[in-house]
Parts: structure tokens; sequence; C-alpha cells
């Protein structure tokens, strides 16, 4: 017997009495103002903030919060990740955000590589202030249906408490994190 | 090997450090606290969630088999491996096939629980534990002290003296941003250089096939991105039947582990990279001999968390050391005699009981009636230590014999009123840092009788 | 009302002035109280130390004393909680009450005529609060509340303060008390060192056992902070 059936046998040996999924959780309090709830939640989570009108209206905020620093755009495949070792500032676009924690959907197919938003060194990312939505189970309900091969939300800058429980923000991810929130 | 009572008296010798340690973790209870009152449906959480793992653990043979079916289609290959010793010879093959000297591994508690470290070790493949916590004390030779934050018996100055024996950074500097920093740089260069990544599963959604990993420091995937093989391990019960009721679990998880709203990274793995291998290696190691357990089977619900921990007095007090096993604590307590009863009997008795534990626990594990149960299993097993079962079968005695009880009692009362030196000596463990009640003149049977009279 | 009054065997042997006080306060609220003559232990010590299977003398001696009652009082939160939860007979097991839970929820106390003018810390014991729902406790998300301040508030004079971790254990635990001596007495010094920071005169709380652990360590340390169970202060006139 193969090891697969040992565990499935052994499983099925014991039975365990009946308890039915309780379905989806329906008593969650939803957001007033998920603009303002996000943008609370970015500031928590040690976010910058940028609210403005379109992308092209946030070159001048982020020049001078990246002063001197190159910024990867391009929406273009990478092969090699080992290709964006060097990226400083990367620009991606987001799916959408929750407001309760300040997350970010994104998803391989809308970047140039699945390590760029972690090996680069600050990120940047652009989101439409109408795709926010409250709480995760609202986001889950936004992704029902929808598959990417890889996907993740993203909440701040990486960070680490691993010494004497001290915030750090900056760990092996991106150091820092702009949310830029577009009207349009 | 120190049991728990022995090896927390050591602890404790240390009374600062005692105490430094109990508030460091009291804080982390208290954010936790913090981030679920912002929540007015948390107990409503709470039950969804445990309710959700129960019905996993009550149909999860279906799920494994599904989990499996989608995982494959979407081009993940799935092992399975019913012990320690499987699993490790598993993941030990998928390296040795790519010929791999060298590979980055991010927090799994279950390889701690396997000990892959070790075995992967001596068959000569360097593991660099790239969690900065595991790191820390990978260089150490310790292992990690409590499942979320491995490092937290050590101090900054601990860390920082670590830091310049194993990366040369300056001696005394014990500043954190500088230290993480040091960490960053360093570990940088293994993540670009790894073709082998191994990473845990903290959720394996049944309905899709597709595993999240949840990190802050993002090093679960610069690995994974990077690598040509990418090797998740998990344990059998983690699953969970809809990505749906990810949105329950993520609300819970961090908000209870460290009192985040959400970890700065939940990884959704669902399909390998172009060109890349992405394996799942399923492990039972102990767990469906649990889950034939009735009165331990809940312990399989466990997220990993660590707010039982958090809050655990005696924990705090003892640290996870303590409990020489790889997840300590109150959770641990109730998963280690289902491995070893032998050496894990003291672990269920290391608590008053007093119920903490069970109401922090994100999935509503009933841990403090778990320790009950195991208390009573592991007593009729006969691995009470001497002289144990002979005096609590005196006390049943005493106790059931109204007559011999009124005697016990007043001669207890006439020794510490009399004899005082009988009971204050070092053989007494009451009398060690605590005076004895004082006797008073007449026990309240006695003085009830002759009002009666 | 018909009341037996259920004495913890510690209770019984070292603190009589608790049972004396249950009493006293009982009778003046208008109950009749037996004291049923040959009790001796709840079983807990025993059960909680995974001897479960060595109780059954315990819960017979418990029948023959108490059948037949259809309120059973006692003055110890982990006690009740231990025959509610263990004792064979269903009818003890929804017979027996936490003293203050009696006067709350059965006799609906609502005024009492006591006095007791000192500032006083509370603790509150796990058992009752956890498991009795004697007060609301700080891990859950829930509107606060507690039966035991409710009485509290009707004492004239009486200041009682909260320790800064409102709930923590004070490490009695049973024969966890020696059995993990050291973890035990670091749990009680740190509690008491919360409770001595708020100045207090007396240490308070519905559980002997707790008190009789940190009454030690008090002692030890030479301290003046005395020890009183809660039906001691309610049952206090000036």
């Amino acid at each position: 017997m193969s090891t697969r059936e040992e565990i499935l046998k052994a499983i099925q040996e014991n039975p365990l009495p009946l308890k039915s999924h309780p379905g989806d959780f329906k008593s969650f309090v939803p957001s007033k103002d998920t603009f303002l709830d996000f943008q609370a939640s970015l500031k928590i989570v040690g976010a910058q903030f940028i609210h403005v009108e379109n992308a092209d209206l946030a070159q001048d905020r982020l020049n001078a919060l990246y002063p001197g620093l190159a910024r990867y755009t391009s929406q273009d495949v990478v092969n090699s990740g080992l290709e964006l070792e060097e990226v400083q500032v990367l620009e991606i676009h987001g799916e959408f955000g929750v407001a309760e924690n300040g997350a970010i959907w994104l998803r391989d197919d809308h970047l140039p590589h699945r390590v760029a938003p972690f090996i680069c060194q600050h990120l940047v990312i652009y989101i439409k202030k109408i795709t926010l939505v409250g709480t995760m189970h609202e986001a889950y309900d936004r992704l029902e249906g929808y598959f990417a091969d890889f996907g993740f939300f993203l909440s701040g800058p990486s960070k680490t408490a691993d010494i004497e429980q001290s915030l750090v923000i900056g760990a092996h991810g991106a150091r820092s994190l702009t949310v830029i929130v577009l009207d349009k | 090997m120190l049991n728990h009572a022995e090896a927390s008296e050591q602890f404790i010798q240390d009374a600062e450090r005692t105490t430094w340690h109990d508030e460091t973790l009291w804080f982390v209870r208290s954010k936790r606290d913090k981030a679920s009152k912002v929540i007015p449906e948390w107990e409503g959480l709470r039950e969804h969630a445990s309710q959700i793992k129960d019905h996993v653990l009550a149909n999860l043979g279906q799920y494994l088999v599904e989990f499996e079916a989608k995982a494959k289609a979407n081009g993940i290959h799935i092992h399975w491996a019913k012990d320690a010793e499987e699993h490790n010879q598993i993941v030990y093959e998928l390296i040795a096939k790519h010929g791999s000297k060298a590979l980055v591994k991010s927090k799994s508690m279950l390889t701690e629980e396997c000990h892959l470290n070790s075995f992967l070790t001596k068959k000569g493949v360097e593991v660099v534990d790239t969690d900065l916590g595991e790191r820390i004390v990978q260089f150490r030779d310790e292992v990690p002290s409590h499942i979320v934050l491995p490092a937290i018996h050590l101090k900054k100055e601990d860390v920082g003296e670590t830091f310049h024996q194993h990366l040369g950074t300056p001696k005394g500097n014990k500043d954190p941003q500088f230290l993480t920093e040091a960490a960053r740089q360093h570990l940088r260069g293994y993540f670009l250089a790894a073709d082998v990544a191994i990473t845990g599963v903290n959720f394996a959604v049944a309905e899709t096939g597709e595993f999240v990993v949840c990190t802050n420091e993002g090093n679960a995937d610069m690995g994974a991105h990077l690598a040509k093989v990418h090797i998740a391990c998990m344990g059998i019960e983690k699953l969970i039947p809809k990505r749906k009721d990810l949105g329950v679990f993520l609300r819970l998880l961090a908000r209870s582990a460290t009192g985040q709203l959400i970890t700065t990274y939940s990884s959704h793995f669902a399909k390998p990279r172009e060109g890349q291998e992405m394996h799942i290696v399923l492990v039972d190691n102990g767990r469906t001999r649990q889950l034939a357990r009735p009165e331990f089977r809940n312990s399989l619900k466990c997220i990993r968390c660590a707010a039982c921990f958090n809050t655990c007095p005696v924990y705090r007090r003892s640290g996870g050391h303590s409990y020489h096993q790889p997840v300590a604590g109150p959770i641990g307590s109730i998963l280690a005699p289902n491995f070893d009863k032998k050496s894990n009997v003291d672990l269920p008795f290391a608590s008053t009981l007093c119920g903490s534990c069970t109401n922090v626990c994100p999935v509503k594990i009933n841990i403090h009636e778990q320790l009950w149960f195991w208390r009573q299993d592991l007593m009729k097993d006969g691995l009470a230590p001497a002289g144990k079962s002979l005096s609590m079968q005196g006390m049943a005695w005493v106790l059931s014999h109204p007559k011999i009880y009124r005697l016990a009692g007043a001669m207890g009362r006439f020794v510490v009123k009399n004899l005082p030196f009988l009971v204050n000596n070092g053989l007494n463990p009451w009398a060690k840092q605590r005076e004895m009640p004082e006797a008073p003149k007449e026990s309240f049977q006695s003085w009830y009788q002759s009002r009666k009279s | 009302m018909r009341v037996a009054l259920f004495v913890p065997c510690y209770v019984d042997q070292f603190y009589p002035q608790v049972a004396i006080a249950s009493l006293e306060l009982l009778e003046k609220l208008g109950c009749e109280v037996v004291v049923p003559k040959d009790q001796t232990c709840c079983g807990q010590p025993m059960a909680n130390s995974g001897f479960a299977n060595l109780t059954g003398g315990c819960d017979t001696n418990f029948s023959q004393n108490f059948d037949g009652f259809d309120y059973i009082v006692g003055p110890s939160g982990s006690c009740i909680l231990h025959i509610k939860e263990h004792h064979p007979s269903k009818k003890i097991r929804e017979s027996v009450y936490e003293i203050c839970e009696f006067l709350v929820d059965v006799l609906q106390v609502k005024k009492l005529n006591a006095h007791f003018p000192h500032r006083v810390g509370l603790h509150q014991s796990c058992h009752g609060q956890r498991f009795l729902r004697l007060s609301s406790m700080t891990e859950r998300n829930e509107a606060p509340f507690s039966k035991i301040a409710q009485l509290l508030d009707m004492v004239k004079g009486l200041d009682y303060v909260l320790p800064a971790r409102a709930d923590e254990c004070c490490g009695f635990g049973g024969t966890f008390c020696v059995t993990e001596e050291a973890v035990s007495v670091r749990m009680g010094q740190d509690r008491i060192q919360e409770h001595v920071a708020n100045q207090i005169e007396y240490l308070i709380g519905a559980d002997t056992s707790c008190l009789m652990h940190m009454e030690g360590i008090l002692r030890r340390q030479n301290s003046n902070v005395q020890i009183k169970h809660v039906i001691e202060i309610l049952n206090h006139r000036a």
C-alpha cells in the first residue's frame, strides 16, 4: 500500500461525527467609507499614501519621495527575476484594495515577474479608488471565479519585529511602499 | 533532558530576565487584544473559523483527495509522507535530483517537527533559514522558542553578539534596524543564488488546489520566485475547503498572532512559474493518530498563530525551551503527548488550567480541557512519577471517609500549629517561598456542631 | 429557600471564617441553611492531577450528603466548577452554585447591609471567572460585566481596584503549586506586586485557594496586606 493509501485509509477508519460547513460569513460590519478606512490602514501598516486624480499628477510627489532613484515602470515580462535585482523603485498597478487592512491584490500576469514587488528596494502601487472594498470577505467575493497562477495580498512595506519585538521596516521585501490612490 | 518544572526553575532563577520575557510576550497579547476589539464581529469570526475547521476534520480524506487533484491539474507535484523520516527523504531526493547543494527555507513549523535541517545537513546540504528569527537561532545552534517569534527569548545584545560572530557586524552593536539591514544584505545573496526554496503552508485550499504562505518579511517569496524548485511542506490538517474561507482566516490570523491587521504578504501559489517545478509534501506524522482520538482531535484545528503562547502565564515565565520539543506553549502541550507520551508526560501538567488560551484561540480549540484529558490519559497509562499514584490513592481514601478526613484535618492543623518545623523545611515545596496557612483553633464543622448544640 | 452549604475541604480546615460568613450571610438573606455534617471534598485535587478515576468515593460521599437539595451553595468557584462538570449525578450538577452567582442570579440580591471602609484589591479567580462566568474576561470581545463587582458595589465605604492585568492567573493551580513551585510562586509574586502597587489594605477574591497561595507569599514578604474572601466583605458590618 502506498503512503497515500495508508493515510487515506487511516482517516477513513475513524470517521468523525458529521459537521457541516457554516457557509459564507455574513455578519461583518461593512466599511462606512472605504477610502478613509483604507487611508487609515495604510498609515498603520507603514505605507505612504498619495491621493491624486490621475497618475500623471503623482509624478512630482514621487520625484520628491525618491530623489535621484531610477524608477522602473515597464510592464514587459522578464524571463528571469534576477534581471530585476538592481531595481530601485518599482511602479506597478494593483487590482483592488481592502480598506480594513490596507491590503492590495496583485497578480503575476500584471507584473514583469513574480519576484518584482519583492526584489525591488522601494515599491509604488497605483490603485483606483473605485476598486476599494471594505473587508477580506468582500475581497474574496471579488476574486470569486477568478484564477491567478500566482496572486497575493500586499499590505505595507516588508517588516520584522524578530529582534526583541522592535519593529523594523524593511526586511527582505521592499523597504518602503507608496500607495497612490487614483480617482480615475 | 530536564522536564518542564526543572527547566522553568532554572529559567526563573534570572528574575530580571524572566520579567523581561514575561512583559515582552504580554505586550504581544495586548496588541492582539487591541486588534480584536476593533472588530465587533470578532467572536462570531472565531466561531465561524472553528466550524469551518470542524467540518474539514470531519471530511479530511475527501478534501485531501480534492486538493491533490486540483493541485496536480495545475501542474504541482504532490507527495505523501507518513512520518518525519519519509518527509525528510522526499525533500532530500528532490534536492539531490537537481544537484543542488544550497537551499533557502522560510518558516515552517512542520520542518522543525520533522527535524529537516539536521537531516539535510548530515547529507551535506546547506540549509539557510531566511526568516530573521530562524536565522538567528540557526547561527546559535538553538531551536526556536516560539512558533511565530523564534528568537523572542533573546535580547538585542544576544542578537548583536551572534551577528558579530557570524556576520562581522561591529561588536556591541545591538540596534535592531542595523542588525536587520545586515541580515537583509547577508541573505539577499542566498536568495539570488538558491535553486531550491522550501516554504511552509499556512492554508491549502481544496476547491482550487492553491496554497497560501503568509510572511511579513517577504522571505518566502524571495526564495520561491527565484528558485527552480519550490517545495512546500504541510501537515495534512492545513486544508480549508473554499477560497472564500480565507477571508475568515486571514482576518483572524495576524490579529491573533501579533495584533497586526494582516501579514505584509499573503501569497497564493496556484501554478508554478514557467520552467519551475513546484512540489507539495503532505505530511501525516501522527496527525491521523490524533484525529482518531475523540478528546484531542480538535487540536488539529490549530493555525499556528501562537496567541495561546502569548497569553499563557506559565509559558511567559518559563520560555519555549522549557517545553523540550518543537512546538511549545499550550498547543504544544496537547500535541506533544500524541508523539511520545513518556517524554512529554510533564507538559499537560505545566498549566494551572486558567483557560486563557482557550479564549484567545482563533479557532476555539478547547486547550484547557484537552490538557485535563491528557492528564487522565497519561496517568492511566501508568506514567505517573514515583509515589504520585500511591499518594493520590491515599488522598482519595481519606477524602471518601468523613471520620478519617476530620481526623486527618485535625492532625494537619495540629502539626502546622505545634510542630511547624515538620512542614517548614526543604522537603515541603510549598514552604520554600511561602508561609503555611495559619491553623485556626477549630474547623468549620467543629464550630458549626457546637453552634447547633 | 432551603439551601445546603458546601464547605470546601481547605476552607473547613484552615479558613473556617469563610464558611461562617457564608452561613451567616445566607441566613441573613432569609435562607434556611443546612450544613451536611459528613461532607469532605469535591474530588478536584485528584481529578486535576489525572486521577479522576479515583474520585468515586468523593462523588458518592457528596451525593450522600447533598442529594435532594435544589440549591447547593459553596464559596469556591473552582470546587463548584468541578462538581458542575464532573459529578455523575445530573441533579447535583444542575443544583450547585458558587455563592456570588447564587446571590446575584437566584436570590437576586439588590441591597446589602454591609460596611467595609477599606481599599482592597480584587483578584478574579480563573475558574469562577472564565468558566462559571462570574465576570467578563479580557480575552474576549464582550461587554464588561461582573457579578462580584455588582455585589461589592453594595458594600458601604468599600474601595476596590483591579490590578493592571485584570485577570491573569495567580499561579495556585491545585497541585501545580507544588509540582511547578518556581513558576507558581513567580506568578503569585507578580500578581501581588500589581495589587500592592495600588496601595491596598486587603487582597480579596472569591476563591480561598488563590488567596491562600498569595497570602503565603505576602506573609513571607512580611507584608501588612491581609486576605479576605469576598463573602466575608459582603457579610461585614461596621
